[in-house]
């Protein structure tokens, strides 16, 4: 029915910022559907009765018209009530309780940052959860029964005191969420895919019945198992199914992490559905997101890919001038940044003449090989990358609390880990024994091994 | 909860929780079955035989009312955009 890649709420939202600029509350747009609901059919009987007015009525599902009314309330925020056109006439109601919490927000005049269904920051985090617990049936109830009066079908004076036409409320879905949001420069996109990837492997029947706190038995109803979604467009989705209830992880915007309890069906957490049950329903729901939680930091504390090789071989600009970045197999760097970590601490720092004079002793090269023209560009290039800093003002230079990092995982990968490991592939493999005394040498011929299992097993 | 604190509470900014979507379904008890049905058009408005097109005056009253209550107040009211 509805137009590829633009959901109807999309459709009626500059409707919405029209009112909002207005400060008007009402309702802003309807949609029309055909759908099907529950309706009753008159039919006479098959055989003739003696009474020739007799019909059998019966309930059924067909479609008819449904009524989608787009509300701005002054309590919930935006909302929908669906309206059927038919006997008997049954309502649907969607609200969404970071609308709610924004209206809270803004009556309170407490500032926040919030973009779609997630807020990004608030002055008073503690307003904000107290708003968020605030949202309880005795203040749905007057809100729905308000807009049904108002927007639903009509009914006579002399009907209301025939029957009681007081509508029920039950809970057809809900879905509760907790979100963490992180700053801004912390990897969480990276860490996330991992964690989700792992949390496939980990997530049991076991370990889901434990964390929804359901019983698991050989006729359970329903699902129990964990998948992960979206992989192909790089936002991973860990979705875990239990019985009829869904848990999403996921991240969105770099920084936000929202576990998400979809639940279908309160039975399932042994809850009856009507709405005076949505506060026990919170409380369960707390238990299960903080069980996901714990779970989630956990899957979290993993390492990821840092593209510090790559990062360091993009040039640099400084002021109006480009600086050429810095690369592994770059041997004079290399050289410079061995100096630079094992010439001893330099508490005044080094003269370029002192590095020069270093570099020639350490590994014997003449002026010519090196030449202090030479030294001055490579120290420009690594002052440029912020791996080296001047002290005070003088001419003297030292390693920056980066550039001791960065100098030691490219020397320690260059002649610890690559050149070693190269030389056992290519040019002479020592024998396994006898073995000098020395971890490291264990460790060698451990990462020997391995590289040539997977060779045999890549040629294979 | 315990353990994502210890790991990363020096690298949050804000946790929350609260409900997010909540899909509520409205009814009337008193006629959901055929029998409060034929109560309601017998007894209470006094219609028999209560016929296909006395249920369907209810859904056109409505429907009609629905346009109206739309025209008078400027709400656009359209079926969804088919492709």
């Amino acid at each position: 029915m509805k137009k590829k890649g633009l959901r109807q709420e999309d459709y009626a939202r500059p409707y919405l910022l029209a009112m909002e600029r207005r400060k008007r509350f009402g309702v802003y747009f309807i949609f029309k559907t055909m759908e099907p609901g529950p309706n009753f059919r008159s039919c006479p009987p098959k055989y003739p009765t003696e009474d020739p007015g007799y019909r059998i009525i019966k309930r059924q599902w067909s479609r008819y018209t449904h009524f989608y009314f787009y509300i701005r309330d002054e309590v919930l925020g935006p909302m929908i009530l669906c309206v059927g056109s038919f006997l008997p006439f049954p309502t649907r109601y969607w609200i969404n309780g970071h609308s709610f919490i924004a209206v809270e927000l803004q009556r309170q005049g407490v500032p926040f940052h919030k973009h779609d269904n997630a807020f990004f920051s608030v002055s008073d985090p503690e307003a904000l959860q107290a708003a968020a617990d605030r949202l309880r049936p005795e203040i749905i109830r007057p809100r729905l029964d308000y807009w049904t009066l108002v927007l639903g079908p009509k009914f006579s004076k002399k009907d209301r005191t025939a029957i009681a036409l007081r509508r029920h409320y039950s809970l057809n879905q809900v879905e509760y969420c907790r979100n963490f949001i992180f700053r801004r420069n912390f990897p969480i996109h990276k860490l996330f895919q991992r964690s989700a990837e792992l949390g496939v492997f980990c997530l049991t029947a076991d370990k889901i019945a434990q964390i929804f706190g359901v019983l698991k038995h050989k006729r359970l109803r329903g699902k129990l198992h964990s998948m992960l979604q979206k992989l192909d467009h790089g936002h991973h989705v860990l979705r875990i199914y239990c019985k009829s209830l869904v848990a999403r992880l996921y991240e969105k915007f770099s920084t936000f992490l929202r576990l998400e309890i979809c639940v279908n069906r309160l039975k399932d957490l042994g809850l009856n559905k009507g709405l005076e049950n949505l506060d026990a329903l919170r409380e369960k729901l707390v238990v299960i997101t903080d069980r996901l939680a714990g779970l989630e930091a956990r899957l979290l504390n993993v390492h990821v890919d840092f593209p510090l090789f790559q990062r360091l071989a993009l040039p640099v600009i400084s002021g109006k001038s480009k600086i050429p970045g810095i690369k592994i197999q770059d041997t004079r760097i290399i050289r410079l940044m061995e100096v630079l970590l094992h010439g001893g601490p330099q508490l005044a720092g080094w003269r370029t003449i002192q590095i020069w004079q270093a570099l020639q002793a350490a590994f014997a090269l003449s002026p010519q090989d090196y030449t202090l023209n030479q030294l001055r560009y490579d120290l420009r290039k690594m002052k440029g990358h912020g791996l080296l800093e001047r002290v005070d003002k003088h001419y003297a230079y030292r390693l920056t609390e980066n550039g001791a990092r960065v100098s030691a995982m490219f020397v320690l990968f260059h002649k610890r880990v690559c050149g070693p490991l190269a030389n056992s592939l290519f040019h002479h493999r020592p024998r396994r024994s006898p073995r000098p005394p020395a971890k490291i040498e264990t460790a060698y011929h451990k990462a020997d091994t391995a590289i040539q299992k997977l060779i045999d097993q890549l040629s294979a | 909860m315990e353990t994502f604190r210890k790991l990363f509470a020096s690298l949050l900014v804000l946790v929350y929780h609260c409900f997010d979507r909540v899909v509520i379904q409205g009814y009337l008890p008193l006629l959901t079955r055929p029998e409060h049905i034929v109560y309601f058009f017998r007894d209470v408005h006094k219609i028999y035989p209560i016929t296909k097109q006395a249920l369907r005056r209810r859904t056109q009253d409505y429907q009609q009312w629905v346009e109206t209550f739309a025209r008078n107040h400027r709400i656009p009211i359209q079926w969804p955009i088919r492709t």
